[in-house]
């Protein structure tokens, strides 16, 4: 699984694809915070609400990234044919999936650090920051490892990076619709029952939770219990789908 | 014997790939997998380099069963697929380097690059190689765990008459040199006809012949043409015997069962002067398009 993790991030670090990513997220940050301290209506918010905005476009962008990572992590070596090479080898399959699962995982690390610097300009004289970062880092990487398991299963079963990631932005739209409904809407009954059983809404909520309403733990319990049951099942699903399924395509 | 798959059935939905596919390859062969284009031949391949499974039926290499011990077969075996890429991004080196740790074996990458001439192009990116060097790289790859067999899936395809020939000299030097078996997979004639000791020909999913590339270019229906003064028809008549007429002489074809001692002692019998007897050798062309109907068209 090393020589895996190795391949994928020297692939993901040392390619345009991958650094360009970076700097995109750099740039895109660097703009939001500019306009949190800069623009009148903006800077008119609290600090904790502009943490919590921030916290959201972070989590935005590091589900946008496994999206595509994900998508484009089986699907994407059968179109460009590498992938038969490497199942040709000794190799478990699991490792393979665990393998590029894990440098997503890294790659929401990388872009976790880069957003640091813009949470605690953004915040400095705010409250909750440590938490935030603390709530962002967790909840963050369990999301994340959600929507790269979620992905990588579609990249598997459907073969085509183009049809796996539309699939996968389709979701996420739904998911993220239920949280941005104006508040008259979100308490309708079955926005509720849709925010209890969404795992982003319920990473979301928390971040609002812990951040502006400076909740504790125990109000956030069931929420993270909601977010592991789908990371189990989405990761059992992941160990089967990449086990069982041919991974090749083509020529008969 | 390296290996013997034996009675393979794989079905794709309604579509049956492979219907009972059984032939074997000796130790040191180098197998020619020969079939047009859709025969099965890659999905054969798949399986035998246990990326896919059968639905039934057996695959044994070297005596080990394929399906009991997958782990083991990946590491004496290595296979060139067919619709293969590399890493464009990674040099020669690092990408030979990386299959080595995969397979956890030491190979002298350098030597490898040597053995397929790209060892002077060992720190470019593979991006920027040609076609048939990459097919070259392939091969190198296929190599980087000293393989008893190697799998090869139309390696010369899409090659120019250069970059064949080289692939063809190199599959030679590696039969010889490294002592490792060879079952080659094409639908090129030419790539058979200068590699091969045995073969199998696959149509439709299934095996219509096997056997010693020679044997089988002699078995079947025999051509001789039969230079005679004076017309034989009258005294060859079997319906297994075919005539016909040339500038050169009267052709005479013989079928199953049929002896060149029979025609020519009725000949002989009949007083038929007898000015020339040449056997005409079937070609692969004619065997392939024999075996798997006419109306075929070799690419």
């Amino acid at each position: 699984m090393k020589e895996i993790i190795l391949k994928e991030l020297k692939s993901e670090l040392l390619t345009p694809r991958g650094y360009l990513w970076y700097i995109l997220t750099s740039v895109i940050l660097s703009i939001l915070s500019y306009l949190f301290l800069t623009n009148i209506e903006l800077s008119l918010l609290d600090q904790s609400t502009m943490i919590f905005f921030l916290m959201e476009a972070v989590l935005s962008l590091g589900i946008l990234h496994s999206i595509i990572y994900g998508s484009d992590s089986y699907a994407g070596e059968v179109e460009r044919g590498t992938m038969e090479v490497l199942l040709l080898t000794p190799i478990r399959k699991t490792s393979i999936a665990f393998g590029k699962f894990a440098v997503s995982v890294i790659n929401w690390f990388i872009l976790f650090l880069i957003s640091i610097p813009y949470i605690l300009v953004v915040g400095k004289s705010g409250k909750n920051i440590s938490v935030a970062i603390t709530y962002l880092f967790i909840l963050g990487t369990l999301i994340i490892m959600i929507v790269t398991s979620f992905n990588m299963i579609l990249s598997i079963k459907l073969k085509s990076v183009k049809n796996a990631v539309l699939v996968g932005m389709l979701v996420f739209f739904l998911l993220g619709t239920a949280i941005i409904l104006p508040p008259s809407l979100k308490h309708s009954s079955f926005i509720r029952y849709l925010d209890i059983i969404n795992p982003v809404a319920a990473a979301v909520n928390s971040f609002d939770s812990v951040v502006i309403d400076s909740e504790g733990f125990r109000r956030q319990v069931i929420r993270i219990v909601v977010i592991l049951i789908y990371l189990a099942a989405v990761i059992l699903l992941l160990k089967r789908a990449s086990q069982r399924d041919e991974l090749v395509t083509g020529a008969r | 014997m390296i290996l013997k798959a034996n009675k393979l059935i794989k079905r794709y939905g309604q579509f049956t790939a492979l219907d009972n596919v059984s032939f074997r390859v000796e130790k040191g062969d180098i197998f020619g997998f020969l079939g047009p284009n859709g025969a099965g031949k890659t999905t054969t391949i798949r399986i035998l380099s246990s990326v896919l499974k059968p639905d039934s039926g057996s695959v044994e290499i070297n005596g080990y069963d394929a399906s009991k011990e997958p782990d083991y077969i990946k590491s004496i075996i290595n296979s060139l697929p067919e619709l293969f890429s590399c890493y464009d991004w990674m040099s020669a080196t690092e990408y030979l380097g990386l299959f080595a740790k995969l397979y956890h074996s030491h190979p002298d990458i350098k030597e490898l690059l040597k053995s397929v001439g790209l060892d002077a192009l060992r720190r470019k990116p593979i991006g920027t190689y040609s076609r048939g060097m990459k097919q070259r790289l392939g091969i190198a790859r296929s190599l980087i765990n000293s393989p008893k067999l190697i799998l090869l899936d139309e390696p010369t395809s899409g090659l120019d008459p250069i970059g064949r020939r080289e692939i063809h000299d190199l599959l030679i030097n590696i039969n010889k040199t490294k002592d490792t078996t060879i079952l080659l997979s094409t639908h090129l004639l030419d790539d058979v006809d200068r590699l091969c000791n045995r073969i199998a020909l696959i149509d439709n999913g299934k095996i219509v012949q096997e056997g010693h590339l020679e044997e089988l270019k002699k078995s079947d229906m025999q051509t001789y043409l039969i230079k005679t003064k004076t017309n034989p028809k009258h005294f060859l008549q079997p319906p297994n015997i075919k005539m016909s007429v040339s500038e050169q002489g009267y052709l005479v074809q013989l079928d199953l069962g049929i002896t060149l001692n029979y025609v020519l002692s009725e000949l002989i019998k009949n007083k038929i002067e007898i000015l020339e007897v040449i056997e005409q050798k079937r070609t692969l062309e004619e065997l392939f398009f024999k075996l798997t109907g006419n109306n075929r068209k070799l690419l």
